[in-house]
């Protein structure tokens, strides 16, 4: 699509165009991972990336990036918690 | 007494500081709160530097010293001029947060003695020597490290000095976790957060797990982090360059690593160009440069080179182990970037610690919110866009100069303002994401209590003890010797700080001898009765069988 064509028609490729970033970058990690995907930060992000440039609307977005955040934290404390329960436990 | 003369002396640098901001205030407040507290660690650098140079450094030397200049700044009428206090327009329940948040940090400072390794081992054993003689000796200890730059080492003497006691040390600390929050606060507000978030990145700062644990700990990886942020936070604030001195030269005073993050504010320093000084802001910077050279100045004077240990191979403490190379390492980067992404990010190879080892420290915040709220920052804002470059320069720079060891995100501390500006940013857009710093923050708030690696049951013990006795390693069989000698293993790395006793009432004689009989040559001139050695040495083996010393457990010997 040239810078010539019709406004929406540009609003949808670049997009597009953009969502190959991540996507490159999904491949990459998943052929390359070395911990499982569901803990993988950067598989979760690139996800998110794509979604995100593919919802224009403002309350889909909000969705979206309120759920990966949830997400993350959820990842985060499955994986530390566990580890600062025991710091608790003998040091005090 | 002593109390009341610290007291003083606090009064003294904090008048003395507001004096000298009134004559180079940017006019900006956020920006003139970190000026203010970079003027006071200037101040207070500069006071413990001549008061050790001089052999003043005693509780009624500093304590006079403070008066006099009190009264000095009283009769000028510097108080007349200082501000009036306002509570920030921040919401009830942040400045709540806020608040529990400095009473917890001073419940720490109050119950925590040192007790991280590096600290004990070279950081602090040189203010025991500083403390013990009234100012600075020519033994800084036997530890190679213990000649790297002390810029933060003079802020913990400061909190020591007047009390002849180490149970204020980790204010220091703090004052630099303040000085990082104040300057995320000011990056905030200038990329155009409104004040209540922008608080709240200040926070957000503050509470990262690696940054919190460490103001507490007497390591000086935080305070060059909180000290990078300064210096980013003047920049965008258009200061004159003068004035930019200030944060760079206490930056390299308090750990050359500062110096590896340089490319990043250079980069901002091009895209916000500095102002021209003025005459005040030249002498201030006088002042700094003066503060930050000294350990350079020291280093190439004693050992004819200025990075002393650093040379050519690094720095090797022990045979073959190179502990920092000297200059980069594409293969180092490749493999520090690697670990940061594959397994330090998530922080679950170990716990909270100020050492980080194996995690990068920068908690739930920063992993949940910050990653998303950079990329939206950076997505959308030209800003942001050129404060996350700056960043990421820097932390490029520093992972590749710095070899890949268990602790090197230690370096890169500074990084997590980045997070914490973005998600600052975006709680300020989305009042959805807002609960979830929250949420974080609480987390990391009950995550940083107690360091990961204090020994088992230490707060309770540490809680039981009476202030004047508190340590982590009381070493009873030491209790009654006054004068110790201390020889240490080659292959060894001991804890030697807390030999001094928390109120420094023990004198160390630190033994270097190259033979049994220069050994005991050194032991009869100094008038040793006793000899600390935890980890046997070949030296002690030919007196023992001499018959000169005897063992007594423990690692002590006694003289005959």
């Amino acid at each position: 699509m040239t810078e010539k064509g019709p406004p929406d028609q540009a609003a949808r490729v670049r997009p597009r165009l953009e969502a190959l970033i991540p996507a490159a970058i999904l491949v990459l990690r998943v052929a390359l991972r070395r911990t499982p995907w569901f803990f993988d930060w950067m598989i979760v992000l690139s996800l998110y990336w794509i979604l995100y440039v593919f919802l224009a609307g403002r309350r889909e977005r909000t969705f979206v990036t309120v759920g990966v955040m949830l997400l993350l934290l959820g990842i985060y404390l499955w994986r530390v918690l566990p580890i600062l329960a025991d710091t608790f436990l003998f040091c005090l | 007494m002593r109390m009341i003369g610290l007291l003083i002396g606090n009064l003294a640098v904090l008048l003395g500081s507001h004096a000298l901001l009134r004559r180079v205030r940017t006019g900006e407040t956020s920006s003139d709160a970190v000026l203010f507290l970079l003027l006071r660690l200037t101040l207070i650098s500069a006071m413990v530097l001549v008061a050790a140079a001089a052999g003043l450094l005693s509780p009624s030397w500093l304590t006079v010293a403070s008066i006099v200049a009190l009264a000095a700044l009283l009769w000028n009428g510097e108080h007349r001029h200082l501000p009036r206090f306002r509570l920030p327009d921040v919401g009830k329940g942040v400045l709540v947060f806020a608040v529990v948040l400095v009473a917890r940090s001073l419940i720490q400072v109050w119950i925590f003695a040192p007790f991280q390794r590096d600290a004990l081992t070279y950081h602090l054993p040189k203010i025991g020597e500083w403390i013990q003689h009234e100012g600075f000796t020519r033994e800084w200890g036997l530890d190679l490290r213990s000649t790297f730059p002390s810029g933060f080492e003079l802020i913990e003497t400061w909190w020591v000095a007047f009390l002849h006691h180490d149970v204020l040390i980790e204010m220091a600390g703090l004052e630099f976790l303040l000085l990082g929050f104040l300057s995320v606060v000011d990056l905030c507000r200038r990329m155009g957060i409104a004040p209540r978030f922008a608080f709240l990145g200040g926070l957000l700062y503050a509470l990262t797990p690696g940054i919190c644990l460490q103001a507490t700990s007497c390591l000086n990886d935080a305070p060059a982090a909180a000290l990078w942020t300064a210096t980013a936070a003047l920049i965008l604030g258009r200061a004159p360059w003068s004035l930019l001195v200030l944060p760079v030269a206490l930056g390299f005073g308090v750990k050359p690593t500062y110096g590896y993050a340089i490319p990043g504010l250079a980069l901002l320093a091009f895209w916000w160009r500095p102002r021209s000084a003025t005459r005040w802001t030249l002498g201030i910077a006088a002042l700094a440069l003066a503060v930050g050279s000294t350990w350079y100045v020291r280093n190439a004077v004693v050992y004819g080179n200025p990075l002393y240990p650093m040379g050519p191979k690094g720095i090797s403490v022990q045979e073959g182990h190179v502990a920092q190379r000297f200059g980069p390492s594409v293969h180092g980067l490749v493999e520090n970037l690697s670990r940061v992404a594959e397994t330090r990010i998530d922080d679950h190879l170990g716990p909270y610690d100020p050492e980080l080892p194996y995690i990068s420290g920068w908690g739930p915040a920063t992993f949940a919110v910050g990653l998303i709220a950079v990329f939206l920052a950076i997505r959308t804002d030209p800003s942001m866009r050129r404060l996350a470059a700056a960043f990421g320069v820097s932390l490029l720079s520093v992972l590749l100069l710095v070899v890949f060891d268990p602790w090197f995100l230690r370096y890169v501390l500074f990084f997590p303002a980045l997070f914490a500006i973005a998600s600052a940013k975006l709680a300020g857009d989305l009042p959805e994401a807002s609960m979830i710093v929250w949420a974080a923050l609480l987390f990391e708030f009950a995550g940083t209590c107690i360091p990961g690696r204090f020994p088992f049951g230490a707060v309770t013990e540490l809680a039981a003890q009476p202030w004047r006795q508190r340590t982590l390693y009381p070493q009873p069989q030491l209790r009654d010797i006054a004068v110790l000698g201390f020889l240490e293993h080659p292959g060894d790395e001991v804890k030697i700080y807390p030999l001094y006793g928390p109120d420094f009432s023990r004198r160390i004689v630190l033994l270097r001898a190259a033979s049994p009989d220069q050994l005991l040559d050194v032991l009869r001139r100094e008038g040793l009765k006793y000899l600390y050695c935890p980890k046997d040495h070949e030296l002690l083996q030919d007196c023992l069988a001499r018959n000169r010393i005897s063992r007594l457990g423990g690692g002590l010997f006694a003289v005959k």
